[in-house]
């Protein structure tokens, strides 16, 4: 409902993993939320780190980004990593050993 | 869900709001939009909305743009929570703002706090709508209208129109689509007002409707007016393609522009209507004629001819006669004869102009008639000049065929008009003066007679419509003057001859020609070489000498090359030596530069038996003839030589007979006649004689042979004689007494019933230096010119 922003991301593949990468600087590390499931991963932040004062210029944005990302295999995404560092936020996904379906999302947290 | 979504509680929106009116524009809720921001309490209305970390403003639209500050009333009741999403001090203290609708909000309270207006708003959130079948299609006609419209022209940002396509809810569509509909600040706060989204969905959509259809209508008119334009523009581009593509082949530009140039061309030419539609025609053939092919180029050649020839451009003729008689005596010495008939044409002419309507003067055909080099060529050339008119020379020698008069048929390859119609083009005027050179000299053979096909051009009748066979149309030649030349008139056909006035130009006596070198032939090789009259001077011993030593002729040619020739040598002696003094030619020293003289005037000639000098008229002037009589043993025959005609023998036997008949008289021994054989020759021998004239001669001679008695060499004679001994006229006769006194023979024996014809003819002073004696009867001649019986023995003695 609010104005959203969609972050860039990088993903990398080898033969056990997906690793994304995706900027998100400005975030408080709490107000980053990673969810999926078999396919998707879906990132949600809250930018709202502002200064209080007299502006004479504002273009960093305010409010909240979203992301998804669809990958061409499965993701065990129970065993799913994620940093949060410098203003980056890294996950990764390893591929899944055997196709199953999970019902509930899953989220994955930040270190 | 707990951690994020308590997260998100803190972005819900607050119930109080800086207030930011705005002029003219109207933010719909999810529209993002660039706002300037000038007056100080909106300044501070988003410093105050920055600062305090919410970022959220309310806009509202100003009701009267002119207010410079608002007042509660001013403002509208319904209005729009929005976010700033960047912000810019500019420099002139105002900011930019890009802000992004969030949501309706409606205005409950507005106070002034500090500096801005702070109004506490309640929000107002669509209400969740059923999706009616009526919503459904509402939707979908939005869409299909939002690609109409950018099909027609719309400019929309595509990310817009990719969210507009993914949006559902109708309240909201209603409002992204109000954002890009073209209307008026009142208009969209009238939409915004509509707080029943479906509602709002349809007014949207009626209002999108109109605006594709006025799209339509712009975009219809937009190419009607287009396509009237296109439908020049493309004629001329396809045009300029052909065009270009035509150039590129190198063809069909050139042959437009030439076919325009004839066309150009033939207007100018002011030929006759006819002519006008024939050469159009053959133009018209010609455009759709390949332009190398053959036949195209015989087109080429026809169609210039028509337009090249003068079909209405004339000189102005000269009336002035006393003008046209200077130039005429300028020109040419004497001649009197000649000049008359010209200045008689000019009066003619002048009458004509002055008194009558009738403005075509029928052209004269003259013909000249003398020996080479008398000017006949010459004459016409002043002739024309005297009547202000072209000249163009034809000359006719060996011309035997008919085309070459009238023109080849344009089916043959290198086809040309005739002589004439050349003549013509060549004068570039419709009444020139055409000299017909040489007209006794036409061949004739199995090509046609060309005579016969200038009977037609010479007829003053007939020659209106002169059609050469080339160009096929008529061509007036009535103003033409045509001028024949001829050295002698018994070739030419008789039809021919009736046509023309014969002129007679008689050769030179040598007091004319010492005039005509002095005032014509010197003057004019001096220029030619380079000198003048200060430089060289003759004097009229030297030029009697020159005309005796070294020319015979009844004409001036010869005299003027050897005038030439020797002021050519004075020319060189004069640059070897570098001198420029006076030359004064004397015989002497013509004797020195011509060396000695060809004809040797001294006269050597004794009187002898039976050596007659008659006179003969030729083509080139007077002559002199030796004629030959002897007598040797044999039965009476009569032996001819030296290639006389018909007429000439048969004058030889009627001398003969008449000697034979008059044996007593003359004391002869009739016997005599039994003895010997008569051998008459007439020299030069390869040189064919004809006539009657030289009959009182040869009866001389035969006289002069029987009766012993020598002949005078110093008389000349010519008369026809008839078996009684009468003298009969002949013609020719100035030439004849000139080529006599050319010969240095004062005395001539001439046809009593000529006497007349000579004594009008003859300039006076050619009279009075000859001794000319008119007879009637042979006696008469005998006793002058034969004198006294010589013994056989001397006679013998001086043979041997």
């Amino acid at each position: 409902m609010l104005s959203f922003e969609k972050p860039p991301i990088d993903i990398l593949e080898d033969d056990e993993k997906y690793i994304a990468i995706i900027d998100l600087p400005g975030c408080k590390r709490e107000d980053i939320e990673i969810t999926g499931d078999e396919k998707t991963l879906k990132i949600r932040a809250l930018k709202s780190i502002n200064l209080p004062g007299k502006y004479i210029l504002m273009e960093r944005f305010t409010g909240i980004v979203k992301r998804s990302i669809r990958f061409p295999k499965y993701i065990d995404i129970s065993k799913g990593k994620a940093v949060y560092e410098n203003g980056c936020l890294v996950i990764y996904i390893p591929k899944a050993k055997n196709q199953f379906i999970i019902d509930a999302i899953c989220k994955i947290s930040i270190f | 869900m707990g951690q994020f979504e308590d997260k998100l509680d803190l972005l819900e929106l607050p119930s109080t709001y800086p207030l930011i009116p705005t002029r003219d524009v109207l933010v719909f809720p999810y529209m993002v939009f660039p706002l300037f921001i000038g007056r100080s309490f909106s300044i501070r209305a988003v410093e105050e909305a920055l600062d305090n970390n919410q970022r959220y403003i309310f806009l509202s639209l100003q009701k009267d743009k002119e207010k410079e500050i608002p007042t509660k009333k001013d403002i509208h009741e319904i209005g729009v929570v929005a976010t700033i999403i960047r912000m810019m001090k500019l420099e002139d203290n105002r900011i930019k703002i890009l802000v992004q609708g969030v949501s309706r909000g409606r205005i409950k309270e507005l106070k002034k706090v500090d500096d801005y207006y702070q109004v506490k708003v309640k929000i107002i959130e669509d209400p969740e709508v059923e999706e009616t079948l009526e919503v459904q299609a509402l939707k979908h006609s939005l869409k299909d209208l939002l690609d109409k419209a950018i099909s027609l022209g719309k400019q929309i940002v595509p990310d817009l129109v990719e969210i507009i396509k993914s949006v559902e809810e109708p309240g909201r569509l209603a409002d992204l689509v109000a954002s890009i509909l073209d209307i008026k600040a009142e208009e969209a706060q009238q939409i915004l007002e509509i707080l029943d989204s479906v509602e709002r969905l349809r007014v949207v959509h009626d209002r999108f409707l109109k605006e594709v259809g006025i799209l339509e209508l712009q975009q219809k008119i937009r190419i009607s007016a287009k396509e009237a334009i296109e439908k020049d523009q493309r004629e001329y581009f396809l045009r300029q393609q052909i065009k270009a593509i035509q150039e590129e082949l190198g063809e069909r530009d050139e042959k437009q522009e030439e076919i325009e140039n004839y066309k150009k061309k033939i207007e100018e030419s002011g030929m006759p209507d006819e002519i006008k539609e024939e050469a159009l025609k053959q133009l018209k053939r010609l455009e759709k004629m390949h332009p190398d092919s053959a036949e195209a180029g015989v087109i080429r050649t026809y169609l210039d001819w028509l337009v090249e020839l003068p079909w209405n451009k004339r000189t102005k003729d000269r009336l002035d006669l006393k003008i046209a008689k200077k130039i005429l005596d300028e020109d040419h010495y004497d001649l009197e004869k000649i000049k008359e008939r010209i200045l008689e044409y000019l009066a003619v002419l002048k009458l004509k102009k002055e008194n009558s309507k009738d403005k075509s003067i029928k052209g004269p055909i003259l013909c000249f008639v003398g020996p080479p080099g008398v000017g006949k060529t010459s004459l016409g050339r002043s002739i024309a000049k005297a009547l202000n008119r072209k000249f163009v020379r034809i000359s006719l020698g060996g011309v035997r065929d008919e085309a070459e008069i009238r023109g080849h048929r344009r089916t043959y390859v290198g086809a040309m008009p005739g002589k004439i119609i050349q003549a013509i083009k060549q004068a570039g005027t419709k009444n020139p003066v055409i000299m017909l050179d040489e007209v006794d000299k036409i061949g004739l053979d199995f090509r046609g007679d060309p005579t016969a096909a200038l009977l037609e051009v010479l007829d003053s009748e007939q020659n209106k419509e002169f059609v050469d066979h080339y160009l096929g149309v008529p061509f007036d030649l009535s103003e033409v003057m045509f001028i024949c030349t001829a050295n002698r008139l018994d070739t030419i056909p008789r039809p021919l001859l009736d046509r023309m006035e014969v002129i007679r130009l008689s050769g030179y006596s040598e007091e004319e020609k010492l005039h005509i070198a002095k005032k014509y032939l010197i003057p004019k090789q001096l220029k030619e070489n380079g000198l003048d009259d200060k430089t060289v001077e003759f004097s009229d011993k030297a030029i009697t000498f020159l005309i005796r030593g070294y020319t015979r002729e009844a004409g001036v040619r010869n005299l003027e090359r050897q005038i030439g020739s020797i002021i050519r040598k004075i020319a060189k002696k004069i640059i070897e030596t570098g001198k420029k003094r006076k030359y004064k030619i004397t015989p002497r020293l013509i004797k020195k530069f011509l060396g000695a003289p060809i004809y040797s005037t001294e006269k050597e000639e004794k009187d002898e038996i039976g050596v007659v000098t008659g006179l003969a008229w030729t083509e080139v002037g007077g002559e002199i003839l030796k004629i030959e009589v002897t007598k040797m043993d044999g039965k009476g025959n009569l032996v001819l030589t030296g290639s006389l005609g018909d007429v000439m023998k048969e004058s030889a036997r009627i001398a003969f007979s008449y000697v034979k008949s008059k044996a007593k008289e003359l004391g002869i021994d009739p016997e005599e006649f039994g003895k010997y054989d008569l051998h008459i020759h007439v020299p030069a021998g390869a040189i064919p004689k004809d006539g009657p004239s030289a009959g009182i001669a040869i009866t001389t001679g035969t006289a002069s042979v029987f009766t012993n008695r020598p002949v005078r060499s110093d008389v000349a004679m010519t008369g026809e004689i008839t078996l009684r001994g009468k003298v009969l006229p002949v013609g020719g006769l100035k030439e004849k007494i000139l080529a006599a006194k050319r010969a240095e023979i004062k005395t001539v024996i001439l046809p009593k019933d000529n006497k007349e014809e000579v004594m009008s003819d003859l300039p006076p002073y050619v009279r009075k230096s000859m001794n000319l004696i008119f007879v009637d009867h042979i006696d008469e001649v005998f006793k002058i010119a034969l004198r006294e019986e010589k013994k056989e023995v001397e006679n013998q003695e001086s043979k041997s």
